[in-house]
């Protein structure tokens, strides 16, 4: 991440309810990203990634509605009527440091023979990449309540990315004695064969 | 309504990792900062993977014949100009079968959106060079050697052939091309928005583009600087290069009414 970025938008950072706002849209999203990843693997036969990406989205909308229920708790909303609005923004309005939420699952990094391995890397990459967004945040903000916040996400995001290099570690060691399963690449479109 | 609210409930069928999700998200962003209402929005496309993305959208959409988007596209919102009508396909569907439709659209200027998904690719019948095919590319057998033919290039063609917004997105930014289809809908004319849209199973050498894609809000309103930067342009800029809202048609003094119609048209 730039550190360009992190002083371009710093001011931002010091509003709590932006803060949340940010932090909400940054978990949805990945949910909604894995959701869609999920639910494309199913109709390309993929039932093991299917389970895989539905499982990770699921971490990532409990995220997100923790995050509404602490806002909700603090007589902040999403909703219309349920206390002081939180700042909605369009999607290019948002301060993301890349293109995208730091916790996307980029499209890229996807193909329909991807391994479980594969999967589980990316994940870990972009919990990381949450964490480090929220350390950034944690470092540079001056308002203590968003300091505390970041910091308390941040260490959420590390918990999780320990969860899945954990899980990652059981499955490269399942890999080691199967047989090799590298892309032809003399044919870009091969059937997918599940076993 | 959010943006996934926008989503009708058909799963797409695209393969994982395909640049048109990024463009199915993009539109539903772009609705849910316009505020869209959904009975008042048509998606019209042609045929090929892209084409497919009416379905995949809570709104009107019309899925008619290969490269004949913008001609229904026109024709609807003659019709009912009350209506927000976006015309969509890809590279081969709107560059070679549709491509004389694409000269007249941009010089017509009916006030539509034609959004192009360019993968370079015919991807539905398995990987063919199409028009914006890099004159290099061997991984066809239909074209061993490469095309050997200069890719088409469409901005370029757009502007001259007197489109009035012209602006190119990337299916790895889907914020940044839902504040371009945002920006494309408010404009009063033909506007068309160029997308490179990835292809990770016939060209999965496209996902490098994440490193190669650079912002170039050029957004100009003179057709001779936007010339200039286009000519100049490497095919992986994204932005809004032109804007230039002139008259639409058709103009006032037509109408759908059959009645004043043939009233023009009386010896």
């Amino acid at each position: 991440m730039s550190a360009a970025f992190y002083d371009d938008s710093s001011s931002l950072y010091e509003n709590k309810g932006v803060f949340l706002a940010h932090s909400i849209a940054l978990e949805q999203e990945a949910a909604d990203r894995l959701h869609e990843l999920a639910e494309t693997m199913a109709v390309h036969n993929n039932r093991v990634l299917y389970q895989l990406l539905m499982e990770l989205a699921a971490y990532s909308e409990t995220h997100a509605a923790n995050i509404r229920e602490f806002a909700r708790a603090e007589g902040r909303s999403t909703l219309a009527g349920q206390g002081e609005p939180l700042p909605r923004f369009k999607a290019w309005e948002y301060f993301w440091p890349d293109d995208e939420s730091p916790e996307i699952f980029h499209n890229g990094r996807v193909h329909y023979l991807m391994s479980v391995e594969d999967a589980l890397l990316t994940a870990l990459e972009v919990e990381q990449s949450a964490e480090s967004f929220y350390r950034n945040i944690a470092k540079c903000t001056a308002n203590p309540e968003v300091k505390t916040l970041a910091e308390q996400f941040a260490e959420e995001e590390q918990e999780h990315a320990l969860a899945i290099s954990t899980r990652l570690s059981i499955v490269k060691d399942a890999a080691k004695n199967a047989p090799s399963k590298a892309l032809d690449q003399t044919d870009f479109d091969p059937p997918h064969m599940p076993e | 309504m959010k943006a996934k609210e926008y989503k009708s409930g058909i799963k797409p069928i695209w393969c994982p990792g395909c640049g048109h999700f990024a463009v199915l998200n993009a539109i539903t962003k772009a609705f849910a900062a316009l505020e869209q209402a959904p009975e008042n929005a048509v998606l019209v496309s042609g045929i090929g993977c892209s084409s497919r993305l009416p379905a995949y959208i809570n709104s009107y959409g019309f899925h008619g014949v290969h490269g004949r988007a913008l001609p229904v596209a026109a024709g609807l919102k003659v019709a009912r100009p009350d209506l927000n009508v976006i015309a969509m396909g890809g590279d081969g569907d709107g560059f070679s079968i549709g491509g004389n439709h694409f000269l007249h659209a941009c010089r017509r200027n009916v006030n539509i959106v034609y959004v192009v998904m360019d993968n370079e690719v015919y991807g539905m019948t398995k990987g063919q060079a199409s028009p914006t095919t890099p004159e290099n590319w061997e991984h066809s057998k239909l074209t061993p050697h490469g095309p050997e033919v200069r890719p088409f290039q469409p901005c370029a063609i757009a502007l001259a052939a007197g489109a009035s917004f012209i602006a190119r997105g990337y299916s790895g930014d889907p914020n940044g091309l839902a504040r371009i289809l945002f920006e494309a809908v408010e404009h009063p004319g033909f506007a068309f928005v160029h997308v490179l849209s990835q292809c990770p199973t016939f060209c999965p050498e496209q996902v490098q583009w994440k490193q190669s894609v650079h912002l170039e809000d050029v957004s100009t309103n003179d057709p001779v600087q936007a010339a200039a930067f286009l000519h100049a342009d490497d095919g992986l800029a994204k932005g809004i290069f032109y804007q230039n809202p002139r008259p639409i048609w058709p103009v006032e003094h037509h109408t759908t009414q059959p009645v004043n119609l043939r009233k023009g048209f009386e010896i």
